[in-house]
């Protein structure tokens, strides 16, 4: 089944996570919930940005990370803007490639974590984003690696239970079984 | 010296600040909230499901998200017939203006709605989108509204923001679809679950009050 049907033939379960993923003088950036289906899962990553934010923080945080016009990214604002990744325990992994901003749409799961934004959205000072990892490992935990070099955010990391993140998906509910015709 | 060199170097616009939404109509962004694990199945029939997640409770209230999938037995070819206007899989489409007209009597009726319902009996049901012109003090508790939502003609996904959390007992959330012959039902939100996430939610900064925010406790 490709991502996008089981997300539209499931209802997920819940992962409360509530992570704080950095809390600086201009922005906070934290983590409230995960989302669990069969055999991927979407992570919530949110972030506000203090009014005490400098303006060049604030430009940077609503121009071109959260909502601005893609086609004005260049390399640099891409290096240096919000970075997510993920990680396996058994070393595969994979980072969010901003120019593949949606689900694949066809063709079966990847074996290893494929990931992706499935919602974005913005308004002063405020950002919310869904992405989507699109296998879940039948071992050890997941870490999420993040940074945001522009607010000042060096790369970090931040460990999700596999265990939990396992009987989540395995709680999720088929709404209608796949069509085979 | 140079033509330009005469003016004054140009000054960037500034974006214009949009009124913040009162604490009765949208969450705060100045409140880290608390996330809860909540999913629950509301609807289910051929062709339609309808479930609640995403609750995030802030002090004064919480928010959560009413997702709707419409599904298409069959095979690839009926998936991909025409769907009638208006293309979209909003349960909620009945209750806002469309092409600057207010929704007649029966889209109203036929929509989806959803309310809640303290123990105490108080109880509201929610209403269409838009900041109410000229609502400067807040009304009553509880009053639920109608947030941002997204999706396709196959899924939709609305957020709801209820402002007011009871002090005591639990809270029903309330919720019909006529159009799709589901009569009123509702679900058991724990109470404490609610009051403890409350109080539990950070206050990142104080926000400067908007002229009209009003009293945000009711």
């Amino acid at each position: 089944m490709h991502a996008a049907e089981e997300i539209g033939r499931t209802v997920p379960t819940t992962i409360a996570w509530n992570k704080v993923l950095a809390d600086t003088t201009e922005i906070v950036l934290f983590a409230p919930r995960l989302q669990v289906y069969r055999s991927l899962f979407r992570i919530a990553i949110a972030g506000r940005l203090r009014p005490t934010a400098s303006a060049e923080a604030a430009q940077r945080f609503s121009g071109v990370q959260a909502s601005g016009n893609p086609y004005a990214l260049t390399a640099e604002d891409l290096a240096r803007g919000l970075r997510l990744g993920v990680q396996f325990a058994d070393g595969r992994r994979a980072a969010l490639e901003r120019r593949a901003g949606v689900l694949p749409s066809g063709g079966p799961l990847e074996p290893g974590p494929l990931i992706s934004t499935s919602r974005a959205s913005s308004d002063e000072g405020v950002f919310d984003w869904e992405i989507v990892v699109t296998a879940i490992p039948q071992a050890g935990p997941v870490k999420l690696y993040y940074q945001w070099l522009d607010l000042g955010i060096g790369e970090s990391m931040a460990e999700i239970d596999g265990d939990v993140l396992r009987d989540a998906a395995d709680r999720s509910s088929e709404l209608w079984a796949a069509d085979h015709t | 010296m140079g033509f330009f060199d005469s003016f004054a170097p140009p000054i960037p616009p500034q974006r214009p600040r949009r009124p913040r939404l009162p604490p009765w109509r949208g969450p705060q962004r100045n409140i880290l909230p608390v996330a809860l694990p909540v999913d629950v199945l509301l609807i289910r029939n051929e062709t339609k499901a309808v479930y609640v997640n995403g609750f995030d409770v802030y002090p004064y209230g919480f928010a959560f998200t009413v997702t709707t999938v419409v599904h298409t037995p069959g095979s690839d070819a009926v998936r991909r017939q025409p769907v009638p206007f208006p293309r979209t899989a909003n349960p909620f489409a009945g209750l806002s203006p469309r092409g600057g007209e207010p929704p007649t009597p029966e889209e109203i009726e036929q929509a989806f709605r959803v309310g809640v319902r303290y123990s105490d009996g108080r109880a509201c049901e929610v209403e269409g989108r838009g900041r109410r012109s000229g609502e400067t003090r807040p009304p009553e508790q509880p009053l639920v509204s109608l947030t941002s939502g997204h999706g396709s003609e196959s899924e939709w996904t609305q957020g709801l923001w209820v402002w007011g959390i009871p002090a005591t007992g639990d809270l029903e959330l309330t919720y019909r679809w006529p159009a799709e012959q589901a009569r009123e039902s509702l679900v058991l939100l724990d109470g404490d679950l609610l009051r403890d996430a409350a109080a539990h939610a950070v206050t990142l900064w104080d926000e400067p009050q908007d002229e009209g925010d009003g009293d945000a406790r009711g």
